[in-house]
């Protein structure tokens, strides 16, 4: 072919590939600069969230300042749904099996709990071989621990959950001095992955949590004597 | 003792620095797509994985491109049957003896931890033997382009077979190419053409993916599972991105929520980083690459050489267009990776394998 042909027809072909990367430019544009607010707005409503920081319930002290009743901070690791395919199935099967000995129940009611109280290297080991598994999730969870014989136990009285999920007072001095051991809980906001897993780099506190008070009651508590957990009830219950 | 040259006869000073500044753009190019790879990654357990390899296949690249160039093209032109017989030969085997990554079955392991992917060099293999089969003794005649579509039509079929439809899209953009600037007859290119879009059509029927992802990218909000999904991501990567892009190493919406963002999405990832801008360098920097390969075959007397030059760079600037759009939504999604940005050592070997033939054939014709 001759010089001048090739160079047409290359030309062709060059102007088309520009008109193409033209077009494509211009879709770049739209959605980096035209629709751009619409899709942040999106953006936010599917990976944002805010979630509350609880505050530790003030302590109920005896008339020596020995506790008598506290508020514990542990976590637990749970299987909240079973996963949908049979392959993964397998997968989360196989994985659970090198941390727990016994078999775990796909059709066993759900959430089910695998190991309560992790410690602080049992929080990180399995946060990290679990990680692909959103069906499994490390979750904290707050527990009233109150001690002493079962007459200072009902002065000290009940606590529960209420609708919003924080623990009231509902008998005793829980229930009397509510206010000032219930402390204020804080607020963070903080980016989901498509896991839903937190993205640790974007977590932001926008309110500070404030723990509640500790109390002192009139009553002596007796040597030697044993602490126990209370179960939360709901407080509408 | 024949002396080696690595300059292009255009006169004077610049023949002698062309191939140098080349390789430099291309360097360059490379160190950008590793600190895009890393932004892609930032987020990731282990950010720095990624872009350390690319830096390793980045020096391997400058020295592949060196050799390539300091080989004579004639020895290329005599060697085109073999290379193009060997990328048969291993689209055929990868088929039966590779490893499947990402869904498709193109790779060949040969370690742990390094696969090599014989399309990404075969692109550069099928190219040179189109160019010398095309540009022959005989004249261009229906039979010959027939022969020579058949051909293409194989290695697209071995292709179609692993699934890669993207990688068989560019290789019939080559073919295209390569056949319209040998003086293919155009009613012959137009039949070619439609008989390849009625195997695309039955392709598209046989293949649920295939379907899935063109309804998807119909109707990103129908719901057709994860290809809709993914063109919603590369909407919202994008809109992070803005006019100037969030800081490097802050591709945070790419890490978090977009598939492949160092490899068949790093587009997508980089505006988010760069934003329109960084976008815009980009495309700006494939459109100048495609522009010089053609300014410099126009240089080179009629042969295999030119149409291979002018092939090499028409070739990667399909490849990066249809990475682009489908980045930007232009396209349904395919699996095709953006030449020298994207991570992956056989893509980017292959490209500078290509760059150092084309400064071959140009210093020798």
């Amino acid at each position: 072919m001759a010089a001048g042909g090739f160079k047409l027809k290359t030309l062709t072909i060059l102007s088309f590939l520009l008109i193409w990367a033209v077009v494509a430019a211009a879709h770049v544009f739209y959605y980096a600069v035209a629709k751009r607010e619409e899709s942040l707005a999106e953006t936010r409503r599917i990976a944002w969230r805010e979630a509350e920081i609880p505050a530790l319930r003030g302590k109920i002290l005896d008339r020596n300042g020995v506790p008598a009743a506290w508020t514990e901070l542990c976590h637990d690791f749970i299987l909240e749904r079973v996963p949908e395919s049979p392959r993964r199935r397998e997968t989360l099967r196989r994985r659970m099996a090198r941390f727990f000995s016994a078999e775990v129940s796909w059709t066993a009611k759900m959430p089910l709990l695998l190991k309560n109280s992790l410690s602080p290297e049992e929080i990180v080991l399995y946060a990290r071989e679990f990680r692909f598994f959103p069906e499994v999730r490390i979750v904290p969870v707050i527990r009233r621990v109150v001690t002493g014989p079962p007459e200072i136990r009902e002065r000290i009285g009940k606590t529960a959950r209420n609708n919003a999920g924080e623990i009231v007072g509902i008998s005793g001095l829980e229930r009397k001095y509510d206010m000032e051991l219930s402390g204020r809980a804080g607020r963070v906001i903080v980016m989901l992955d498509r896991n839903g897993n937190w993205c640790n780099e974007t977590l932001r506190i926008t309110r500070r949590a404030e723990n509640g008070k500790d109390i002192t009651a009139d009553f002596l508590l007796p040597a030697g004597t044993d602490a126990s957990v209370e179960r939360l009830e709901n407080a509408e219950n | 003792m024949r002396k080696i040259r690595f300059s292009i006869p255009l006169g004077g000073k610049s023949g002698r620095l062309l191939p140098f500044a080349a390789l430099l753009i291309l360097t360059v190019a490379g160190l950008l797509g590793c600190l895009s790879i890393y932004s892609a990654r930032a987020f990731s357990e282990a950010p720095l994985v990624f872009a350390m390899k690319q830096l390793v296949w980045l020096g391997a690249g400058v020295a592949v491109f060196l050799a390539a160039g300091l080989v004579p093209f004639s020895w290329y032109r005599k060697a085109a049957c073999w290379l193009f017989l060997l990328t048969l030969l291993s689209l055929f085997l990868v088929l039966f003896c590779g490893v499947e990554i990402n869904g498709m079955h193109g790779w060949f392991r040969l370690t742990e931890t390094l696969s090599i992917q014989p399309s990404e060099f075969g692109k550069v293999f099928f190219l040179l033997w189109l160019s010398v089969a095309a540009t022959g003794s005989a004249a261009a005649s229906f039979r010959k382009t027939l022969f020579l579509f058949g051909m293409s039509f194989l290695v697209i079929l071995l292709l179609m077979l692993e699934p890669d439809f993207g990688g068989a899209l560019v290789f019939f953009a080559a073919f295209l190419t390569v056949m319209a600037v040998s003086g293919a007859s155009s009613r012959h290119l137009a039949a070619a053409v439609a008989l390849l879009a009625v195997c695309g059509v039955i392709f598209i029927a046989l293949n649920d993916y295939a379907l899935l992802r063109i309804l998807g990218y119909l109707d990103p909000e129908g719901g057709y599972g994860v290809d809709a999904w993914h063109i919603r991501q590369f909407q919202y990567t994008m809109a992070h991105g803005g006019w100037s892009g969030s800081a490097w190493g802050n591709a945070l919406w790419s890490s978090a929520f977009l598939p492949l963002p160092h490899t068949d999405s790093l587009f997508a990832s980089l505006v988010e980083s760069t934003g329109f801008i960084g976008g815009m360098i980009v495309i700006c920097g494939f459109c100048a690459m495609g522009a010089g390969f053609t300014a410099m075959s126009w240089k080179i007397r009629e042969g295999a050489g030119r149409v291979f030059v002018f092939g090499v760079g028409a070739m990667y600037l399909v490849q990066a267009l249809i990475h682009i759009s489908v980045n930007s939504v232009l396209l349904p999604p395919t699996g095709v990776t953006l030449p020298l940005l994207s991570y992956g050592g056989s893509s980017l070997l292959s490209v500078m394998l290509a760059c150092g033939m084309a400064f071959s054939a140009a210093k020798e014709e």
